[in-house]
C-alpha cells in the first residue's frame, strides 16, 4: 500500500525509536509507520545502542527497595541484618559476635559446631561478588590461599557461603591490625616496628615459596596478636577487595563487581609497577608496600600522605618519598636507607625475596625467635612437611567411638574404596574413582591401584602404597580411606578366623561365601543380600564372584543414592518451588552420614573390634545438606540399618530390581525398592522408591534425580480451626514496649496456618487491620505422612516487617514451636522459648502458610463504630516521611513535615488535597489534637487495600 | 517550551512545598542514605542528616538555577551533602575513630572534587535511582499495554516483532509504544539526569 507521506530519514526513525523526537514529528512518524511496512522493518533492524535505554534497564535492575520511600533504608542496611541471620543458620558456624568491619565486607568470630574451634569469618559484600564467574574465582583464591600454613599468616581455611553471602573461613586471630595500632600509639618504636616488618616478610616469603603474591600489603593487614605474633591477612583476597587500586586488572574486575557501591581508597602502600599493572606484581611488589608500610609505622603518615588518588600513583612512580631520617630523627640512617632501598622504583633495586628482607632488619628488631625458628624450619624442604602433615599406618585402623562420618563407598575398576571423613572441615573431592583430599597444605590424591592403594601428594613425587590409611589431627582421626574390594575377612568369637584376598576372576562361585560355615561376620553386611537364582547362575556363567557382586551392589547403593550436588543446592535453597528438587524429603531421613562399623580390625597389635556410636538421627537436615555442598553427594542408605537386600532380574525393564529392608528406628525403618542397572561391571541404581511414603525418585538421562508420580491424598476439608490462640505478650524492643504479639495457627484442611498477630506502634488499643501475606520459606518433613519439623523463615519486606523464624517440631500431636522474631533491622525480640500446643496432624502432605495480621490503632467515630485507621510503626518517625499509605475508596494518608518531629494521620475522601479529617501527633504517638467534628467515612479493611494498592 | 512541565525538576520546582516534601524524600532519601552509610554515618545520625541535606535542597529548590550545564542538580546535591557531612563531622567534633574516619574524611574530599572516581560513581547511582523512580512514576502515564510493550522491548530488550506476537499487537504499535515511554522518560528526566541525547524539539 503507498504511504502518503515521504519515508521518514534513517535519523529521524532512529530518534522516533529512541524517543527523541518532538510530539509533532513524532505523530508523524507513527501515523507513517502504520501503514508502511518496509519503515517498521527498518526500526525492527534498528540496532539498540542508545546510551537511554541502557541507563533505564540498569535502573530498572535496581530493586524497588532501595528507591521505593517506604524502604529509607539504604542497601547496606538491608543486608546487613540477613548476615548474621544467615550464619546464624548456617550448620557449621555458630557466631559469637561481630569483630570487625572492612570495605570487603564484615568479620565475624564464630566457632565450627563441631570441631568446637574459634574461626573467623570473613563475609565478603554481597556487591562484591556477585557474578558466579566471581564467586568461583573467589573460592579458587581461598582455595590457593588456604595452601599457606605459617605462624605469620592467617590461616585462611575455606570459602563457604550462606544464602547469597560468600565467606572465608580464617583462623581467628586475637590482635589488633597495625593501622589501629598507629592510630592509637602513634608511630612505633623503632625495634618494635621493624620486629613487625621483619615477621611480616618471614611470612611473605612462606608464600613466596609457594608461588603467592599478596598484592595488598599495608598496615590494615598485619596483625599483631598478644604474644607479638605478627600475622598477615587477606592473602588471595586483594582482587575482590573495593579498595585495591585503579589498575588495569582492578577495572576489569571490578566492572564485573558492580561499581556502584563500592568506595575507592588511597593506595598509600602500592608499588609503581603493581598501579601501572596489577599482573606485572611480583612478589618484590609486595616488598615496596611492606617497605611503605614500615615507612608509615615509623613516620606515622604514609609516605605519600598527601594529595588525590591519581597525584599519589604519581608520587608511588616519581617521586621519592622523603627520607624517614629526616622525618624522625632517632631513625637511624642506615635504616632510612633499608627503607628507600624496600621502596626502590625499581623493582630490581629492592630487596629480591622477602627472606632478604627479614634478615637485613634482624639486627634492628627485637629478634623473637619462636618465629625465627619457624622461618628456618620452613626451609627445610618438602620432606618435612610430608611427615608432618600425614601419618600413615599401613593396616586399617577402625576408629572406636567417633561420633559421625561421612563415608563413601566408591566403585573403581580395582575394587571398592571406602572413604569417611570425620571432620567436616576437610575438603574432599571425589571425581570419578579418584579421591582427593586438600587441607590447605598439600593435596592428597589417593587412587585405588591394583592391590593397594596409591597416595601421592601434589607437590611431591612420592607415592605410597597401603591398604588403608587415615589422617589424624590432635590425636584425632580427620580421614580415613582404606580399599575394601575384593577382600573377605571371616571372624568369629570377635577374633580373626580367616581372611582371604580374592585375585580377580578367581573368586568363589557359590551363592555362599566361602567359607560360610564359620562365618560369623563379613565386612560391610553382604551376608544379608539375596540373590534371586537367576542371578546367581548368571554370575556363575560369566564367572564372576558372588561376594565381588555383592560388595559391588552395596557400593552401588550407598554411591547412587545420594542426591546430587546440584539438587541438594536446589532443594535447600527452594524447598518447595523447584520442581528438580526431590519433594517430600521424607529420603532425608535415609541420609546420614554414618556408616556402620562394627568391624573386626586385625592388625599387628591385635584383633579389635569396634563400632561406631549410633549416628544422631536428629541430625539437623542442614547439616546433612551442607556436608552434601561440600562432598558432591552424601550416602542414603546407611548400612547398618539393612537388614536384608534381595535382587532379582526385571526382565520386563532390562535391569535388577531389589529391595532393601531398612530395620532401624522411625523415621529410618521400612522398605526400599531400587532398580539398578548392570552393565560392562559396573553398576548404577536409576531408580529408588519408598513404598510407605508413596515416593519415588529415578534418574533422568541428564543424571537428575526427578520425583515419580508422588502419590497425594487430596482431602480437602475446607473449614478452618483455630486451633490455638496463645496469650498475648509484650515485645519489646531495647528494652522499650513496641507492642504486643499473638500467635494463631488454625487447621484448614491439610493446611497449617501459622499466623502472628502483631500490634505494633502506638499505644492504642490494639485490633486487626490487616492481613499482610509474607513471604515464607519453609523447610518442612513427613515421616508417615506425619510432619515431623518445620523450619519456617519470613522474609522482610518493608519497613515494620517482621522476620519470624519459626521452627515447629510435632511429636504425639505435639507441636513444639520455638519462635525467633527479628526485627527488619535485624534486632532480636524478646519472645517465649517454646510453645506448645495440640495439633490434630492432618493426613496427607503438609502445606505450609503464613500470614501476618498486623494491627494498628483504631478509632471511634462519634457513632460509636471502630473505625481502623492505619498500620503505624513509630520507630522512625524523626526522619519526617511518611510511613503508610493506603489507597482505598478514601486516602488514609500519613504525611509528616520536616520541621516536625511528630505526624500527623489523615484522613481523605476523594479529594486528596484537603483531608476530612486529620490528627497531629508528636514523637511518641501522643495526640496532640484531639479529633473533633463528625467523621463518618467508611474505611474498608485495608487487607483488601493492601492487595488492591499493589501493582 | 511546553516539554518543560513533563520535567520532574521543573514541577518539583513550581510545585508546593508539602508536595516537594514528599517527592524529594521518595526520590532522594534512599541515596542519600547509601552514601551516608558509605562514609560510616551511624543510622541514627543518618536519619537527621537524610532531613537536613532535603530541607536544604527544599529550601534552594526555587532559586537553582542549572544554567543549562547537565548534571549540575545531581552535583549541587553532592555539594549540599559534602558541606553536611563535614558540618556534621565538625559540630561532634568526633575524633577519628581508626582508620574509618580518616578514610572517611579522605574520602568525603575525593567526593567534592567534580573529577573523582567517587564523584562519577555518586553520578552514576543519582542518575540511576532517578531513572528507577522515574519508570515507577512514568507508568501510570501509560495504558497496561503500552507499557507492557514498551518494558519488554526496551528493558527487556526483546526483538519488536516478537513483542508484537506475544501480546497480539501489531508491530508498529510496539514502536509507537517505545517512543512514546521513552519520549517520555526523557522529557521527565531532563536537567535531572545526565542528557544522554542532544533532545531537540524540532528535526
Amino acid at each position: 500500500m503507498p504511504t502518503q507521506t515521504p519515508h521518514p530519514s534513517a535519523k529521524q526513525l532512529s530518534d522516533f525509536s529512541s524517543g527523541q523526537l518532538s510530539s509533532q514529528a513524532a505523530a508523524e512518524v507513527e501515523n507513517h509507520i502504520s501503514e508502511c511496512q518496509p519503515c517498521c522493518e527498518t526500526l525492527l533492524g534498528l540496532a539498540s545502542d542508545d546510551t537511554f535505554i541502557e541507563r533505564l534497564q540498569e535502573a530498572e535492575q535496581l530493586s524497588i527497595d532501595k528507591t521505593a520511600d517506604q524502604n529509607l533504608v539504604s542497601d547496606n542496611l538491608c543486608s546487613l541484618p540477613e548476615v548474621p541471620d544467615l550464619l546464624a543458620l548456617h550448620p557449621r558456624y555458630e557466631i559469637i559476635g561481630l569483630i570487625g568491619r572492612g570495605g570487603m565486607g564484615d568479620v565475624y568470630q564464630a566457632k565450627h559446631r563441631k570441631m568446637e574451634r574459634t574461626v573467623a569469618l570473613k563475609v565478603i559484600k554481597r556487591e562484591l561478588v556477585r557474578k558466579s564467574e566471581v564467586v568461583d574465582r573467589f573460592h579458587r583464591e581461598v582455595k590457593t590461599a588456604a595452601q599457606l600454613s605459617h605462624p605469620n599468616i592467617v590461616t585462611a581455611y575455606d570459602a563457604d557461603q550462606a544464602g547469597d553471602y560468600h565467606f572465608m573461613v580464617m583462623e581467628y586471630v586475637n590482635g589488633t591490625d597495625l593501622s589501629e595500632t598507629i592510630k592509637d600509639r602513634g608511630p612505633l618504636p623503632v625495634k618494635e616496628a621493624c620486629e613487625y616488618i621483619r615477621q611480616s616478610a618471614i611470612g611473605l616469603e612462606h608464600a613466596r615459596k609457594q608461588g603467592m603474591v599478596h598484592r595488598d600489603i599495608k598496615p590494615h593487614n598485619l596483625m599483631v596478636t598478644g604474644d607479638g605474633t605478627l600475622k598477615i591477612l587477606d592473602f588471595g583476597l586483594a582482587a575482590f577487595a573495593p579498595e585495591t587500586v585503579p589498575t588495569i586488572e582492578a577495572a576489569e574486575a571490578r566492572s564485573d563487581l558492580t561499581i556502584a557501591g563500592t568506595v575507592m581508597g588511597t593506595p598509600d602502600f602500592i608499588s609503581p609497577e603493581q598501579a601501572n599493572d596489577a599482573r606485572q606484581a611480583d612478589i618484590r611488589s609486595d616488598i615496596y608496600s611492606l617497605g611503605a608500610t614500615l615507612y608509615y609505622l615509623l613516620a606515622g603518615c604514609p609516605p605519600f600522605a598527601d594529595g588525590s588518588v591519581k597525584q599519589k600513583l604519581k608520587s608511588h612512580a616519581e617521586t621519592e618519598a622523603e627520607s624517614l631520617d629526616s622525618v624522625r630523627g632517632e631513625i637511624p640512617a642506615d635504616l632510612a636507607a633499608l627503607v628507600a632501598k624496600m621502596m626502590a622504583k625499581d623493582p630490581d633495586d629492592r630487596f629480591q625475596t622477602p627472606a632478604e628482607v627479614a634478615e637485613a632488619f634482624t639486627p634492628y628488631s627485637h629478634g623473637m625467635q619462636p618465629a625465627q625458628e619457624e622461618f628456618h624450619q620452613h626451609q627445610v624442604g618438602p620432606n618435612r612437611k610430608r611427615t608432618y602433615i600425614l601419618s600413615l599406618t599401613s593396616i586399617a585402623m577402625f576408629i572406636v567411638a567417633i561420633c559421625s562420618a561421612i563415608v563413601y563407598y566408591i566403585q573403581t575398576d580395582q575394587g571398592t574404596v571406602r572413604v569417611a571423613v570425620l571432620d567436616e572441615s576437610l575438603a574432599v573431592d571425589i571425581s570419578g574413582q579418584t579421591v582427593t583430599m586438600k587441607d590447605g597444605k598439600q593435596n592428597l590424591v589417593i587412587d585405588a591401584g591394583e592391590q593397594k592403594l596409591k597416595v601421592r601428594m601434589t607437590n611431591s613425587d612420592f607415592e605410597i602404597q597401603t591398604d588403608s590409611f587415615e589422617i589424624r589431627r590432635n590425636q584425632e582421626i580427620v580421614f580415613l580411606v582404606e580399599r575394601i574390594g575384593d577382600e573377605v575377612i571371616v571372624n568369629k568369637d570377635h577374633k580373626k578366623f580367616n581372611s582371604l584376598l580374592l585375585p580377580p576372576n578367581r573368586r568363589p562361585i557359590s551363592s555362599q561365601p566361602s567359607d560360610s560355615g564359620s562365618a560369623q561376620r563379613i565386612l560391610d553386611t553382604t551376608e544379608n543380600v539375596d540373590l534371586s537364582p537367576g542371578i546367581t547362575a548368571i554370575l556363575a556363567q560369566s564367572d564372576q564372584s558372588v561376594a565381588g557382586f555383592k560388595q559391588k551392589l552395596h557400593a552401588a547403593i550407598s554411591q547412587a543414592a545420594g542426591i546430587p550436588n546440584a539438587q541438594w543446592e536446589q532443594f535447600a535453597t527452594d524447598p518447595l518451588g523447584s520442581p528438580n528438587a526431590i519433594v517430600g524429603t521424607p529420603l532425608t531421613y535415609l541420609l546420614l552420614a554414618n556408616p556402620r562399623l562394627s568391624a573386626i580390625i586385625h592388625s599387628d597389635a591385635g584383633v579389635q573390634t569396634g563400632e561406631l556410636k549410633p549416628s544422631d538421627i536428629d541430625q539437623p537436615l542442614t547439616q546433612v545438606i551442607a556436608s552434601s555442598r561440600k562432598l558432591g553427594y552424601v550416602s542414603l542408605i546407611q548400612p547398618k540399618y539393612i537388614k536384608q537386600t534381595t535382587l532379582e532380574i526385571d526382565s520386563g525393564r532390562k535391569r535388577l530390581r531389589g529391595t532393601i529392608q531398612l530395620e532401624a528406628p522411625v523415621p529410618l525403618k521400612g522398605t526400599l525398592d531400587f532398580g539398578l542397572q548392570y552393565k560392562n561391571g559396573l553398576m548404577k541404581v536409576v531408580e529408588l522408591t519408598l513404598p510407605e511414603y508413596k515416593l519415588a525418585v529415578a534418574l533422568d538421562e541428564k543424571g537428575i534425580w526427578q520425583t515419580l508420580g508422588t502419590s497425594e491424598s487430596a482431602d480437602t476439608r475446607a473449614s478452618a480451626t483455630r486451633i490455638l490462640q496463645d496469650q498475648g505478650y509484650k515485645i519489646l524492643d531495647n528494652g522499650k514496649e513496641i507492642g504486643s504479639r499473638r500467635l494463631v495457627v488454625t487447621q484448614r484442611g491439610q493446611n497449617l496456618n501459622i499466623a502472628e498477630e502483631y500490634s505494633l506502634g502506638l499505644k492504642w488499643e490494639g485490633a486487626p487491620v490487616g492481613i499482610v501475606e509474607r513471604d515464607i520459606t519453609a523447610e518442612y518433613s513427613l515421616v508417615d505422612d506425619q510432619p515431623v519439623a518445620v523450619l519456617a523463615t519470613t522474609s522482610a519486606k518493608e519497613e515494620g516487617s517482621l522476620v519470624i523464624q519459626a521452627a515447629v517440631e510435632f511429636k504425639n500431636g505435639e507441636a513444639v514451636m520455638q519462635w525467633t522474631t527479628y526485627t527488619e533491622r535485624g534486632i532480636r525480640l524478646e519472645t517465649p522459648r517454646q510453645e506448645k500446643l495440640t495439633v490434630k496432624t492432618p493426613p496427607g502432605p503438609l502445606l505450609l502458610q503464613s500470614a501476618i495480621e498486623i494491627l494498628g490503632p483504631r478509632m471511634l467515630t462519634e457513632d460509636g463504630e471502630q473505625k481502623v485507621v492505619c498500620v503505624t510503626f513509630n520507630q522512625r518517625i524523626r526522619s519526617g516521611r511518611p510511613l503508610v499509605e493506603y489507597e482505598t475508596d478514601c486516602t488514609i494518608r500519613r504525611t509528616t513535615r520536616p520541621e516536625q518531629a511528630g505526624f500527623t494521620i489523615a484522613l481523605f475522601k476523594g479529594d486528596v488535597s484537603k483531608p476530612e479529617v486529620s490528627w497531629e501527633y508528636d514523637v511518641d504517638g501522643n495526640c496532640e489534637r484531639v479529633p473533633t467534628g463528625s467523621t463518618t467515612v467508611m474505611i474498608p479493611h485495608p487487607s483488601a487495600s493492601a492487595s488492591a494498592t499493589k501493582k | 517550551m511546553n516539554e518543560t512541565s513533563l520535567s520532574l525538576l521543573n514541577r518539583l520546582r513550581s510545585s508546593s512545598e508539602t508536595e516537594n516534601w514528599d517527592r524529594l524524600v521518595r526520590l532522594y532519601a534512599p541515596l542519600i542514605r547509601a552514601w551516608l552509610r558509605k562514609y560510616d554515618v551511624q543510622d541514627c545520625d543518618a536519619d537527621d542528616l537524610v532531613q537536613e541535606v532535603l530541607l536544604a535542597v527544599l529550601k534552594d529548590l526555587n532559586t537553582f538555577e542549572h544554567a543549562g550545564q547537565p548534571g549540575a542538580f545531581r552535583s549541587w546535591l553532592k555539594a549540599i551533602l559534602v558541606n553536611r557531612l563535614r558540618n556534621f563531622w565538625r559540630s561532634r567534633d568526633r575524633r577519628p575513630r581508626a582508620e574509618g574516619d580518616c578514610g572517611s574524611r579522605e574520602r568525603l574530599a575525593q567526593l567534592a572534587d567534580p573529577d573523582s572516581e567517587l564523584s562519577q560513581i555518586w553520578n552514576q547511582q543519582h542518575d540511576q535511582f532517578v531513572l528507577r523512580q522515574l519508570l515507577e512514576l512514568t507508568e501510570s502515564h501509560f495504558s497496561a499495554s503500552t507499557w507492557q510493550a514498551f518494558s519488554l522491548v526496551a528493558l527487556k530488550g526483546k526483538p519488536a516483532d516478537i513483542v508484537a506476537r506475544e501480546l497480539g499487537i501489531s508491530l508498529n504499535a510496539v514502536f509507537i509504544a517505545k517512543s512514546r515511554v521513552l519520549s517520555r522518560l526523557r522529557q521527565e528526566s531532563d536537567g535531572l539526569v545526565e542528557s544522554f541525547s542532544c533532545f531537540s524539539p524540532k528535526h
